[in-house]
């Protein structure tokens, strides 16, 4: 009985996906009025991010507010700036990878919003499993627990990298965390080492006050939350664009010291912690 | 040959279809969330591939690189990249909350199945 | 070349994800459910997004089957 419902079930899923791909395939194809897909988006040129990647955010506003003419797009787009590896200097920010001055400086109430979201979800995870206790893991041989005490390190090494220079080179914070977070996990299923979890606890709610506290303070200086009040320096060197290599680190920190919190909650339950 | 990008949003297209598919026609719990994360997975690859401009280099400065305006700016879009950055990670949170539910249902109930959950008083 | 290797990409991932949805081994289901994330980031470096890349092969094939392997651990491996 259970099995000939389950057929049918499938049939009129397989149906119900087929009209939905039609649906989905009409916009790309159509002429008409509704959505599409424009031909001038293929040139950077015609899209917002031209002004972010340029680093002539506030000057564009600054025009636009004058005379608030948006006619006049095509002018603007023609008196930005030229910005050169090595040699610009005193731009809005420092950083020579794009992503990065979106992620913490035009967009930066986008990040603060998602660390808030990674926050919750660890803080639900250990709620739900606060009263189960597990099974342990069995014990790791000797080649386990030889192999990953010489790779732990290198790990937790190649996480700070990223993230000090999460304004040069790809990276950044979130993939640095998720790389401590990895050799947090191997040092505990191939050495139980055991970690502490209110040292992770101490080191991710320190690092989520000094991100704000020093988001709140570029409201102080600059009149804009996430402003940035350092001195930027040339684009390309380490020491360049000081607020953001500073913030960018803190979200390495408290993104690593979270996953690994969650990880320690699967692994063996919070009950038996040493709290 | 070069990459369309119609071509890339119609491959997200049956990727976030087969996961649709999964996730209405499986009865396992961890079937059903594997299911979310391919759905993840192909709206990922959809945002990234409308910032794709044909023939452009990665959005990062590197030595001897110039961004000069308007003429010879020649990079991909960054703010997909930057908006999928952070939503990749918020995926390993919602996966990690899914995980514990579908752990502490499975000791309540002692099945996985969607459908044999309700009728535990019965057995 | 570069078109080549996505049209390599495009197969794989359709194949594995079609695995993933249909394994009656759940252990099965998810190792798949990582090399539609591996693909996916070599997907993203092709697509000039080395940033997404990065994250994507850190969390997605790493930290996500882990998560998953753990919680088939805890609970039953195959689909009845």
């Amino acid at each position: 009985m259970r099995e000939s419902d389950f057929n049918v079930g499938k049939f009129f899923a397989f149906l119900f996906v087929l009209i939905l791909f039609l649906f989905m395939l009409s916009p790309l194809f159509e002429e008409g009025d509704g959505a599409k897909i424009d031909k001038n988006l293929s040139d950077i040129k015609n899209r917002v991010s031209y002004f972010h990647s340029l680093k002539s955010v506030k000057e564009i506003e600054r025009i636009l507010s004058d005379n608030n003419d948006f006619s006049k797009y095509r002018e603007i787009t023609d008196s930005a700036k030229t910005v050169i590896f090595g040699e610009s200097k005193d731009l809005e920010n420092g950083t020579a990878n794009l992503v990065t001055s979106i992620v913490l400086d035009y967009r930066g109430f986008d990040t603060l919003g998602e660390l808030i979201v990674l926050f919750i979800s660890i803080l639900g995870l250990t709620i739900i499993l606060s009263t189960l206790s597990f099974a342990k893991f069995e014990e790791p041989s000797f080649l386990q627990i030889t192999g990953v005490k010489f790779v732990t390190p290198f790990m937790i090494l190649v996480g700070i990298y990223i993230f000090l220079h999460g304004h040069l080179s790809p990276g950044g914070g979130f993939p640095a965390g998720a790389i401590i977070a990895t050799a947090t996990l191997f040092s505990l299923i191939g050495c139980k080492f055991n970690y502490r979890v209110s040292n992770l606890k101490f080191i991710e709610s320190n690092a989520g006050f000094f991100v704000i506290l020093l988001a709140t303070l570029g409201l102080y200086f600059t009149g804009s939350f996430f402003g940035n009040y350092l001195p930027t320096g040339i684009v390309g060197k380490l020491y360049s664009s000081s607020l953001i290599l500073i913030i960018y680190s803190l979200v390495g920190l408290k993104v690593g010291a979270e996953l690994s919190v969650g990880i320690k909650t699967l692994y063996n339950g919070e009950k038996d912690d040493d709290r | 040959m070069m990459i369309d990008n119609r071509t890339l949003y119609i491959y997200s297209f049956i990727i976030f279809l087969i996961g649709i598919y999964g996730a209405i026609t499986n009865r396992n719990l961890i079937k059903i969330l594997v299911s979310l994360s391919i759905i993840e997975t192909a709206l990922n690859i959809f945002l990234v591939s409308t910032g794709y401009i044909n023939g452009s280099n990665p959005p990062i400065l590197h030595s001897g690189m110039k961004l000069i305006s308007p003429n010879s700016i020649n990079i991909s879009d960054p703010l997909p990249h930057a908006l999928v950055l952070t939503a990749i990670v918020i995926g390993v949170g919602t996966t990690a909350i899914g995980i514990g539910l579908t752990i502490k249902l499975y000791n309540h109930y002692k099945t996985l199945n969607v459908n044999r959950m309700g009728d535990k008083d019965e057995l | 070349m570069i078109f080549w290797i996505f049209i390599f990409i495009f197969i794989l991932s359709i194949i594995s994800s079609i695995v993933s949805i249909t394994a009656k081994d759940l252990l099965y289901s998810v190792l798949s459910l990582s090399l539609l994330s591996l693909l996916t980031s070599i997907l993203f470096f092709i697509l000039n997004a080395p940033d997404v890349a990065i994250t994507e092969a850190a969390v997605g094939a790493a930290l996500t089957t882990v998560i998953f392997i753990f919680g088939i651990r805890r609970t039953e491996r195959e689909d009845k």
